[in-house]
């Protein structure tokens, strides 16, 4: 399939200013005035650099449509509510540092930029599993966390990697409750880690990553429920001891380490059965591991011992 | 009514002692149940207002566990107050 990345530059003729409001005096002001929550949005992301789509990921159903999926999120800094997106808006995409430490052989702090342009970029189609039984279908623009780990080369004590979200105080209403482990931490083992399919987005429909979806830089781990990947990340720690993880300290009957996808194990407070595909009213069978078991299955042999679903 | 108000405020006095008068009450209910708040908010933003949850609950999560039950003691003061003035009854002694 085709795709278009338009240049900056080539904004649509519905985009174009009307003349009227361009030499008009009072209508310049009022525009002037209405295009101040633009300006507010210093920090903006540049376009995504040119890449292709690989089609050995497919989503295996329709595609969430961009604005169901920008505009019911999850994302605790902002708010326990589905609009969230609004707040979000005031969180700057630039300039923005990733910092990937501990027990690599390369520890480095990239500027997202350089980082982007070391990376093999590519589109990929993922099923989005919500723990709240959920589902979007969306194109993430992005690069396997797996190119990332051989550019640092992780030792081999390093066992774990953990990936902290930014705190930004000024932005984020929700780091006012300093009860909660801040900062926000989930993680993964380093074999889910060199997983092909664990992708860290940079984009999603060929736009830069929306700060309410994880913008500008975020992890997907899609055979998981969606609380474990990770947004807005500025650091990844690789670790020999497995981290505590935000919800895993706060509710960790609910929101457990593994959190594999799987219709037959319950959360303790609903059923996993079935999921709502997000902008229809359809309600479908869940998949074990959200239909990837053929990538990740082999990886949890020798863990039955483990809350792999939970 | 007078009575409610003087337990509310000596239900402030006992909370500001036994948790001490700076902790936030949010810290206390996270001590308690770590899962309570999240899902309370869950349940305020989603099925009633976010805006509700940001400008009164959290404010009030934010203060001290004593300044809640205190300023209910006081409303409770200033409402039998004005009942009394209003219906012109003596204060007793």
């Amino acid at each position: 399939m085709p795709i278009i990345h338009r240049p900056g530059w080539n904004a649509p003729e519905s985009q174009v200013t009307p003349q009227a409001l361009v030499t008009g005096r009072r209508a310049l002001m009022a525009s002037a005035l209405l295009a101040a929550p633009a300006a507010a949005q210093v920090g903006a992301a540049p376009p995504l650099p040119a890449h292709t789509r690989n089609e050995r990921f497919q989503g295996g159903r329709a595609l969430t449509a961009e604005r169901e999926a920008t505009t019911y999120n999850n994302f605790y800094e902002f708010g326990s509510h589905k609009g969230i997106w609004r707040d979000a808006q005031r969180m700057a995409r630039r300039p923005w540092r990733l910092q990937v430490d501990g027990m690599v052989e390369n520890p480095r702090e990239f500027d997202i930029d350089d980082l982007i342009r070391l990376m093999p970029v590519e589109e990929r189609i993922y099923r989005l599993r919500c723990v709240e039984a959920w589902a979007m279908t969306v194109p993430w623009t992005g690069f396997p966390l797996r190119a990332l780990m051989e550019l640092v080369r992780p030792l081999s004590s390093g066992r774990f990697l953990a990936f902290q979200t930014a705190q930004l105080p000024a932005v984020m209403p929700g780091l006012r409750q300093t009860w909660f482990p801040w900062p926000h931490v989930e993680a993964c083992t380093i074999a889910e880690a060199m997983n092909e399919l664990t992708f860290m987005p940079i984009g999603m429909y060929g736009q830069p990553l929306p700060q309410q979806n994880g913008g500008p830089l975020r992890v997907v781990f899609p055979w998981k429920y969606g609380f474990k990947s990770g947004k807005s990340i500025v650091r990844i720690t690789v670790q020999e001891q497995r981290p505590n993880t935000f919800w895993g300290t706060i509710q960790p009957q609910e929101y457990g380490f593994w959190a594999n996808v799987n219709p037959a194990v319950a959360h303790p407070r609903w059923s996993q059965a079935t999921e709502l595909l997000i902008g229809t009213r359809e309600r479908v069978p869940t998949t074990i591991w959200n239909g990837y078991g053929e990538w990740v299955a082999g990886m949890y042999q020798g863990l039955e011992g483990e809350r792999l679903f939970v | 009514m007078r009575i409610l108000g003087w337990v509310l405020m000596a239900l402030a006095f006992a909370l500001g002692f036994v948790f001490t008068f700076g902790e936030p009450l949010g810290t206390i209910l996270f001590a308690w149940n770590s899962g309570f708040i999240p899902t309370f908010q869950a349940g305020v933003q989603r099925n009633l207002s976010p805006w509700l949850w940001d400008m009164l609950i959290l404010p009030l999560l934010e203060r001290p566990v004593w300044v809640g039950p205190f300023l209910l003691s006081c409303l409770v003061f200033f409402v039998h107050g004005m009942w009394k003035r209003a219906t012109g009854q003596a204060t007793p002694s």
